[in-house]
C-alpha cells in the first residue's frame, strides 16, 4: 500500500488524538505534580516528533 | 550526610550479593579472554576487545536491574518503615545511584586492568600515561558518561511508573518514558544534552602500539598524541552528563517525596 500524503496526515491526526487521550489518562492517573509534568514532557516530545515532519518535511 | 550514610549501608546490605556477583564475574571474563588464542595478533586483540565491550555492556545491564529492584520494593511496601524518616527523597535516589556507581567503577577498573593485560600479551610496551589511561581514565569516563545517566534514568523510570501504581496505569507510563526519551534525544528540542562521545586523545603508548600493528611509523611524543590525564574532567561531555544526572536525580527525588505524601 502506498502511503499518500493525505493518508499520512490522517495517521498523524489519529496518533495525536491517541496521544492526547493517553496524556489525559496519565494526568488523571496520579496526584504527583512531578509525574504530571514528566508525562506532559514525554507526550509533548512524542507529539512534536509526529508534528515535525508535517510542518518541516521528513 | 548521616542519612546518606545510613541509606548507603542499607543499600550495601540489600545489594551486596549483586555487587559481589558482578565483580566476581571478572574472573569469568578473564578466563574467556585467556581462552582466546587465535594466531594473528590483530584477530586476537579484536576478539578480546569485543569480549571486554560485551562485559561492560552486561555490567551496565546488571547494574540497571540492581537499581531497578526499587520497583519490587515499592510494590511490596518495603519502604514503609522509612516513610516518616526526615530524609529528603533525593538522598534515597542518590544512595542507590552512588552505591551502583561505586560497584560499576570497580568493575570497569577490573576490565581496564584486563585490557592492560591484553596489551601486554600482544607485546605492547606501555608507558605510565597509557597504563593510567587504560586502568583509570577510560573506566572512569565510561562510568560517568554512560553508566551514570543510564542508572539515573532507570531510577526515574521506576519512580515515574510507581507514581501510577494505584491507578494501574504503570504500563502506559513505561511506554511513554521508553518512547519519549529516545525521541527527545533525537529531536534535541527538550533535552539538548544528548550524548556524544568526544574524540579521545589517546596516550602515545597505545597509539604507538596500533601504529606498529598497522605498519605505520609511530607518531611519538610531542606530536599531539599526549594526553594530560587530569585534563579529561574539563570535557563538556562529563559536565553535561553530571548536569543531566543531577536533573534526573532531582526529578526522581521529587517523585519519591510526592509518593510519600
Amino acid at each position: 500500500m502506498i502511503l499518500t500524503p493525505a493518508l499520512l496526515s490522517i495517521m498523524q491526526v489519529l496518533l495525536l488524538a491517541l496521544l492526547g487521550y493517553v496524556e489525559y489518562r496519565l494526568w488523571r492517573g496520579t496526584s504527583s505534580p512531578t509525574a504530571h509534568w514528566l508525562s506532559l514532557l514525554f507526550t509533548g516530545t512524542i507529539a512534536w516528533a509526529i508534528i515535525r515532519p508535517f510542518m518541516f518535511g521528513l | 550526610m548521616k542519612g546518606l550514610r545510613t541509606l548507603l549501608w542499607k543499600e550495601y546490605r540489600s545489594s551486596r550479593g549483586w555487587a559481589l556477583g558482578l565483580i566476581g564475574s571478572l574472573g569469568l571474563w578473564t578466563w574467556i579472554v585467556m581462552m582466546i588464542n587465535n594466531e594473528g595478533i590483530e584477530d586476537r586483540l579484536a576478539l578480546r576487545s569485543l569480549v571486554i565491550s560485551v562485559a561492560f555492556a552486561i555490567g551496565v545491564i546488571v547494574l540497571s536491574f540492581m537499581v531497578g529492584r526499587l520497583h519490587a520494593e515499592i510494590r511490596r511496601d518495603e519502604h514503609r518503615v522509612l516513610l516518616l524518616a526526615p530524609i529528603p527523597g533525593y538522598l534515597h535516589v542518590l544512595a542507590r545511584l552512588v552505591f551502583a556507581l561505586v560497584v560499576g567503577l570497580v568493575y570497569a577498573i577490573g576490565l581496564g586492568i584486563l585490557v592492560w593485560w591484553i596489551f601486554l600479551q600482544a607485546g605492547a610496551h606501555l608507558d605510565a600515561a597509557s597504563i593510567v589511561q587504560l586502568v583509570a581514565a577510560f573506566p572512569a569516563f565510561g562510568v560517568v558518561t554512560l553508566l551514570m545517566p543510564t542508572l539515573a534514568w532507570v531510577l526515574l523510570l521506576v519512580l515515574f511508573t510507581s507514581a501510577y501504581r494505584l491507578s494501574r496505569l504503570s504500563w502506559i507510563a513505561v511506554i511513554m518514558i521508553c518512547v519519549g526519551t529516545p525521541v527527545s534525544l533525537i529531536y534535541r528540542g527538550l533535552m539538548g544534552l544528548e550524548h556524544h562521545l568526544p574524540g579521545w586523545v589517546v596516550a602515545p603508548g597505545i597509539t604507538g602500539f596500533f601504529d606498529r600493528l598497522a605498519g605505520v611509523p609511530s607518531q611519538g611524543e610531542g606530536s599531539g598524541w599526549m594526553m594530560v590525564v587530569p585534563g579529561i574532567v574539563h570535557y563538556g561531555d562529563i559536565l553535561g552528563m553530571l548536569i543531566l544526572t543531577g536533573l534526573i536525580v532531582f526529578l526522581a527525588g521529587r517523585l519519591w517525596e510526592e509518593m510519600e505524601g
